[in-house]
């Protein structure tokens, strides 16, 4: 009894020690960035980019969608993309063997007709059926194949795009107009750099006519202002911090820039993956940083690109399932980089971190929460310990959130009004009173399912944009 | 007792972290409000003194009568609201503009500006001393293009570009080496603020030792402006260079102002080892237009690397006499591999351009 005793003592210590690691870390993070942040900002205050352009010095790019039904807003999204500022770019729509009618949509807006088509590589992917170009828009190229899934279809448009630069983004996200002028800069001022992230922001409550942003706002519901939250503090700082080391481990799959030359040599993205955006990143750092140690992979974080979250909870849980999948996944994968010096702070801060607080985590911490529990009823813990406990996962977590919303207000101020401000602090603070420990519980069952050998990511349920556009 | 001595400092520590939170907000909170109320000033000011201002523009009035009429305190918002207008005109409406601020008691406001200890104030007046041409602004500029903040750095030599201060040249070089975060284009935004003659000094640069991406910025600065005169030396680069970036800037500048004596340099290229540097040298001589070397191109096609293949079939569809013809022929014969699926693909590309 006594040893059951120390040991449910001692987890509750680990805990403690967890809890306060991860804050820490979060709050290292926050510096970083926010040095890093501040930096871009002024380095960017002064640059024309329009003029940076004219010198005729950029790279072009391919811009592939991949499309699977998306008869409601394909038309939309592609008179967006066709604005998008930028001197060269082929925009490439994959027609995912789509089962509604988005290829008619695209046929009978943009005047397409099939042309012949040689594909440049030979990445593998399902049939190709036929390529069409647009008369009206010669950018314009799509490909309309057998279903194969996201990554399938991304190769097959690699495949078939001309460009150096590769974007891809998901059909339903809304670019800002000059996202593309300045995720290409990475690649312009660095030659060892092969692939570029940007920012993803909660479109819920933005007003969005055609597939344009009209006005920046916060949605109604505190669902998806608590996420507008969380991708603040995952993109603002997240990301900006872990790219201080060099060890962006994910680039988003909605808004993402690589280099075609190194997409190709490392054979395109991965068939029947759950988490395709972090496993290419995670085997480009494989396969590149061993031969190459200077190679990066970077994130900007101001190219923005906005997409829709969910608002029901079945559609959020559903959401956080696949990506934890994705996630534990993908690290698994990788795992020879865990502790690898080769790898720099890659392997000896950034994979552990992910492997520690990503993919156990939640393992970690919900069984905590019950040992806690508990403990704490039949003090085996002080009311100290708890206080101490309580305060790292809760108020800790409050500082963490309204740093992040603090960040974003001295760098990119995105939303408007000082209302939205007041909202946006008001979330950071509701969020880590159930909502944090929703997400964790659902990443909890997503790691079981996925120990037990559940590994398929579910139905994913579509989202639109055309419910909330202003007509 | 010793681990609740801890438990406290942990408590204590997250607190005092929440309070610091709390003042930043704040402090975050203030500073919007301080934003919105410049912003509501600004609108007063425009409100007020937009329609003088446009009156000005059409009429003689001497250019310190309107100033005289602004309080000094409203400079700014004035500063403010020109700056746009000074960015996007031309002409005899900028030249009236700039009078407001360089034949006007705002030049002496500017350079007590240029002369604060304030980073901010410095950046703000270098912007509008270098759009105006205040020359008296020049040493001032000069002393601080010396500072090791990025923003005083980047808008003092812009300031000095834009008055055309060639005898900054070196100043500007030499500063600029020190921010090795700043990439080769924030030298190139500099230097192409400069007049045009700015590319006789980079000629004279150019013949002596420089480094890779140096001779590069200059490069592109001479294909900026186009600037016919730098076609020797830029050729006489292009032979004796072996640095990738720098064969490649030489190509295109001769590709941009069609220096067609260096058709021979540039042809030598088409069997360089890297297929980046074959590529553009398909690119510059399809553009030179010049017959003798279609075989030589033509040869590409059946290359082994896709993309020298592909500006191959591009230069012979786009630049030869009888390129459609010749890619038709070879797109519908057989055995001819990659080279004829890339040519079926470019003709129904072309074919739907043209709406056939």
């Amino acid at each position: 009894m006594i040893y059951l005793y120390y040991l449910i003592l001692s987890y509750n210590y680990l805990l403690l020690i967890y809890s306060i690691s991860i804050g820490t870390i979060y709050l290292l993070l926050n510096i970083l960035s926010f040095k890093r942040i501040i930096q871009y900002k002024r380095k960017m205050v002064y640059v024309d980019l329009k003029k940076i352009f004219k010198f005729q010095n950029f790279k072009s790019i391919s811009i592939i969608v991949p499309a699977y039904n998306e008869e409601n807003t394909i038309v939309d999204s592609i008179m967006s993309l066709l604005q998008l500022e930028y001197p060269d770019f082929q925009l490439v729509i994959v027609n995912d063997g789509s089962t509604d009618n988005t290829l008619e949509k695209i046929f009978n807006n943009f005047s397409i007709r099939q042309v012949s088509f040689t594909p440049f590589y030979k990445l593998q992917s399902k049939q190709i059926k036929t390529v069409y170009m647009s008369h009206e828009y010669p950018s314009l190229v799509v490909v309309d194949k057998i279903n194969g899934g996201k990554a399938d279809a991304i190769n097959a448009g690699i495949n078939i795009a001309k460009n150096p630069l590769i974007t891809v983004i998901d059909a339903d996200s809304i670019l800002e107009r000059d996202c593309l002028l300045k995720i290409v800069r990475p690649f312009m001022e660095n030659e060892n750099i092969i692939a570029v992230g940007g920012t993803i922001r909660v479109a819920n409550g933005c007003k969005i006519n055609h597939g344009n942003m009209v006005k920046i706002g916060l949605a109604n519901s505190w669902l998806a202002r608590f996420q507008t939250v969380e991708y603040l503090r995952a993109f603002l700082f997240g990301r900006n911090g872990f790219d201080v080391l060099n060890s962006v481990m994910i680039i988003s799959g909605a808004f993402s820039c690589f280099s075609r030359d190194a997409l190709i040599s490392i054979g395109g993205y991965r068939e029947g993956s759950i988490g395709e955006d972090m496993e290419i990143i995670l085997r480009m750092h494989n396969i590149f940083r061993k031969e190459k140690p200077e190679t990066k992979i970077t994130f900007i974080p101001d190219p923005v690109c906005w997409t829709e979250v969910p608002e029901k909870l079945k559609v959020l849980r559903s959401q956080r399932i696949r990506w934890q999948k994705g996630t534990i996944d993908s690290l698994r994968l990788h795992m020879k980089l865990l502790f690898n010096p080769n790898y720099g702070a890659l392997g000896m801060i950034g994979f552990p971190y992910y492997v520690l607080f990503e993919m156990i985590g939640p393992l970690i911490e919900i069984f905590g929460y019950f040992i806690f529990f508990f403990s704490f009823i039949f003090n085996v813990v002080s009311m100290s310990f708890a206080v101490a406990f309580l305060s790292t996962v809760i108020l800790y977590g409050i500082v963490l959130s309204i740093l992040s919303v603090i960040l974003e207000e001295l760098s990119f101020k995105k939303y408007p009004g000082i209302k939205d401000l007041f909202i946006l602090f008001g979330a950071a603070l509701l969020e880590n009173f159930g909502y944090r420990q929703l997400i964790t519980w659902w990443r909890f069952k997503a790691t079981i399912d996925y120990i037990s050998g559940n590994r398929g990511w579910g139905k994913m349920e579509k989202k639109g944009f055309s419910i909330h556009s202003e007509e | 007792m010793y681990a609740d001595n801890i438990y406290h400092l942990i408590v204590l520590s997250i607190l005092f972290l929440l309070s610091l939170s709390y003042l930043l907000i704040g402090f975050v909170v203030a500073l919007r409000i301080i934003n919105n109320f410049r912003a509501k000033q600004q609108k007063i000011f425009l409100n007020k003194w937009e329609s003088l201002i446009f009156s000005f523009l059409e009429n003689d009035e001497l250019p310190e009568e309107l100033v005289a009429k602004i309080p000094r305190r409203k400079y700014k918002y004035l500063l403010n609201y020109l700056r746009e207008y000074l960015l996007t005109l031309g002409g005899k409406d900028f030249e009236r503009l700039s009078s407001l601020i360089n034949q006007t008691k705002l030049t002496d406001y500017l350079l007590k500006k240029l002369k604060s200890w304030n980073k901010s104030n410095i950046t703000f007046a270098s912007f509008f001393v270098g759009i105006t041409g205040i020359d008296a602004a020049k040493p001032l500029l000069q002393k601080n293009i010396k500072s090791h903040n990025q923003q005083m750095f980047f808008s003092s030599a812009v300031a000095l570009a834009k008055i055309n201060s060639y005898d900054s040249l070196d100043l500007i070089l030499h500063e600029f080496i020190k921010f090795n975060n700043l990439g080769d284009d924030y030298l190139l935004l500099i230097l192409t603020e400069f007049h045009e003659n700015i590319c006789q000094e980079i000629i004279n640069l150019l013949t002596v030792e420089i480094s890779s991406s140096l001779a590069t910025t200059f490069l592109r600065v001479l294909r900026y402006y186009k600037y016919q005169i730098a076609g020797p030396t830029v050729l006489k680069m292009l032979v004796y260079s072996h640095l990738t970036d720098v064969i490649i800037e030489c190509l295109k500048f001769i590709e941009e102002i069609k220096y067609e004596k260096a058709a021979f340099a540039v042809s030598r290229l088409l069997d360089h080892k890297l297929p980046g540097i074959r590529i553009q040298a398909i690119k510059t001589i399809s553009k030179l237009e010049n017959k003798s070397f279609e075989a030589k191109i033509f040869t590409k096609l059946f290359e082994t690397n896709y993309d020298v293949q592909y500006q191959a079939a591009l230069a012979i569809l786009n630049h030869f006499d009888d390129g459609e013809k010749e890619l038709s022929d070879l797109a519908y014969s057989v055995d001819k591999g990659n080279s004829a699926a890339i040519s079926r693909m470019l003709l129904s590309e072309k074919r739907v351009k043209e709406g056939k």
